[in-house]
């Protein structure tokens, strides 16, 4: 090999949206540098502006398929603070119930559906079969309690918003419906199986990284700090809380009302890629390097809310303790006590006192001309931070996603991985599908994360087959 | 969350696309018409976008029939195509999600391979929106009188 070779992977499968990786190798066949690539662009900020804040929730659901109800939930936090209020208990139960069908819904697609195939089937199965349908031909029953799984979270979903996708409910100052009892029992009936399908997940991530450890270490482990909203007892809480960021040896680096959000959090543009990189501020672009979602909320916890997910938390860290912390292939098995703990909150949830309560919403006028809105998304902490004219008329949103805080750790992962498997120049599909891998450990959704038309410049590189620049188009 | 089967022929109709972007909405559109049109014991579904869990839902049927909007042009405004189980139209994301991939998914979880028809129905106007335009309604309205034929002439 006498020059220097790119290698794009291009589309990225299993994940929400639309990326792509380039892998820049020398000229001994070594991995330069690889990149990510969001390549999908939307612009959800700028044409927010001049609505009126109260449909806030219901415009920026549509950001997302898979996590609607995160962005309407945090949306409508926003709007409760622009609002001045504190919403009553059950509009806030009736909430975090159908967040925790979020949650499920959302967790069982990426772990039974895109990820399962990896580890059920091998990196290197013949790609035509490496998807869910070879996943159903080898292990139907964990297939088909995964589908039902997140036909449950959908359900919940459903209950209260009267839809599976997109559901009409979380409105500033409250919900728009009660929960009818009849619902209630229902739900409280799947639980059951939900639980089994959850053990099964938990049972097969569990089997899975005690059998490759080796493939685990290898595979993108690295330093990092963590993030996520955590309770007053140091648990994650995917509906309120502080936002924690722990330090890779477990020191709690900050913590912080979420509204102070812009005081830690900085947000870097690479002018080749459309998702921005948020930072932690106190350590600078791109040294401060933090993850969210499953491990990153894991990893910034002292414990978990429930006890089945605490016990699955002592032992995912007796596994991890010496080194695997930071292994990016475990956020699957995160996710897997996520789905657990989000089992058990939503039963205690549906078993309260006060979950078909009536005194579900406070209507008022605005009081405040700001309001920021945080939760936990499945895919990690969701900002959603708006400024009204006194009209209140949206001045200026700025959303910050779980993938773009996820964005300089996909990348690192990337290019760890690319430069632990690539060698000489060979690249094989399966080594490929590792890199693609990494990516797909976050389960990023693109689709959410690209929303900020007008602030970054858009570049077309134009290749000739040997790979000679022929020609770049820019915007500024 | 077990749901009641019933034991007779049971047909499942689903339609499918998004009702804020407006003719996209003619899956839900001709579902909803349906309801009024067919027998209670048909179940009518409608999904933002074909997911997998419409598997939990199809998987006793003895017919299943799917109702998407269409940009493809024909002379009656409408197509109908038997459905067969395809393994190889797997996509890349969960957001495109094939009815064949749907019935080879339940072909290999539940052995079953029911009878089934895609109803392509042609829309005009794609845009944001809610509403059929003028076109696009006339159709869906004569899709749902076939669809209603179609499936009272099959279970009796």
């Amino acid at each position: 090999m006498s020059e220097s070779r790119k290698i794009t992977i291009n589309p990225i499968s299993r994940l929400e949206g639309h990326g792509k990786v380039v892998i820049h190798l020398d000229e001994r066949g070594e991995v330069e540098e690889a990149r990510f690539h969001v390549t999908q662009f939307r612009g959800y900020e700028r044409f927010c502006e001049g609505r009126p804040f109260e449909e806030m929730p219901i415009i920026t659901q549509r950001i997302c398929g898979i996590c609607p109800v995160s962005h309407q939930l945090a949306s409508a936090k926003a709007c409760d603070a622009i609002l001045g209020v504190d919403i009553p208990e059950t509009a806030k139960l009736l909430r975090d119930l159908q967040h925790m069908g979020q949650f499920i819904q959302s967790h069982a697609l990426h772990f039974f559906y895109l990820a399962s195939p990896d580890l059920l089937l091998g990196w290197d199965a013949e790609p035509g079969k490496r998807n869910v349908v070879g996943v159903i031909g080898e292990f139907p029953e964990v297939a088909r309690k995964g589908i039902r799984l997140r036909k449950y979270g959908q359900e919940i979903i459903k209950a209260l918003g009267g839809k599976r996708v997109h559901p009409a409910f979380a409105v500033p100052g409250g919900v728009m419906n009660p929960l009818a009892p009849e619902d209630r029992d229902r739900l409280v009936s799947g639980l059951e199986e939900g639980y089994g399908t959850a053990g099964i997940g938990l049972d097969v991530i569990k089997d899975w990284v005690s059998k490759n450890l080796e493939e685990v270490k290898r595979f993108a482990t690295y330093r990092s700090n963590y993030a996520g909203l955590v309770d007053d007892q140091g648990c994650p809480n995917m509906y309120e809380g502080q936002i924690r960021v722990m330090g890779p040896d477990r020191e709690v680096l900050a913590q912080f009302d979420p509204a102070r959000y812009l005081d830690f959090i900085g947000e870097h543009v690479e002018p080749w890629s459309y998702l921005k990189f948020p930072f932690f501020k106190p350590e600078g672009y791109p040294h401060g390097c933090y993850r969210v979602g499953p491990l990153g909320r894991l990893n910034a916890a002292d414990r978990m809310s429930t006890p089945k997910a605490d016990e699955a938390l002592n032992a995912y860290r007796a596994t991890a303790r010496g080194g695997l912390e930071g292994g990016t292939l475990m956020y699957h098995y995160a996710r897997m006590i996520e789905l657990l703990n989000c089992l058990e909150r939503a039963e205690g949830l549906l078993k309260h006192r006060e979950i078909c309560g009536k005194d579900i919403r406070i209507t008022t006028d605005p009081s405040r001309e700001e309001g920021v809105g945080v939760i936990e998304a499945p895919r990690g902490t969701l900002i959603h931070h708006y400024q009204v004219d006194r009209h209140g008329a949206i001045r200026k949103a700025n959303l910050i996603v779980a993938t773009g805080h996820n964005n300089i750790a996909m990348n690192r992962s990337v290019e760890l991985v690319a430069k632990e498997y690539i060698h000489g120049g060979e690249v094989r599909e399966g080594i490929l599908n590792r890199v693609e891998g990494a990516i797909r450990c976050y389960d990023p959704c693109l689709s959410c994360s690209t929303h900020a038309l007008g602030q970054m410049p858009l570049i077309i590189q134009i290749y000739s087959r040997d790979e000679m620049l022929l020609k770049e188009l820019q915007r500024d | 969350m077990n749901r009641e089967k019933s034991k007779a022929h049971q047909t499942c109709i689903i339609g499918y696309g998004n009702p804020f972007r407006r003719d996209d909405g003619i899956g839900a559109f001709v579902a909803k018409r349906l309801r009024s049109m067919l027998d209670q014991g048909n179940r009518i579904l409608t999904f933002h976008q074909l997911d997998p869990v419409a598997l939990d839902e199809v998987q006793d049927c003895d017919l299943v029939v799917f109702v998407d909007a269409t940009v493809e042009k024909s002379a009656k405004g409408m197509q109908w195509r038997r459905v067969h189980p395809e393994r190889s139209g797997f996509a890349h994301t969960t957001h495109h999600f094939k009815p064949s991939v749907l019935m080879s998914l339940l072909s290999s979880l539940h052995q079953r391979t029911p009878e089934a028809w895609l109803v392509s129905v042609q829309g005009d106007d794609f845009g944001h929106g809610e509403g059929l335009s003028e076109e696009a309604r006339s159709r869906a309205v004569r899709a749902c009188r076939e669809i209603a034929g179609f499936v009272t002439a099959k279970t009796g």
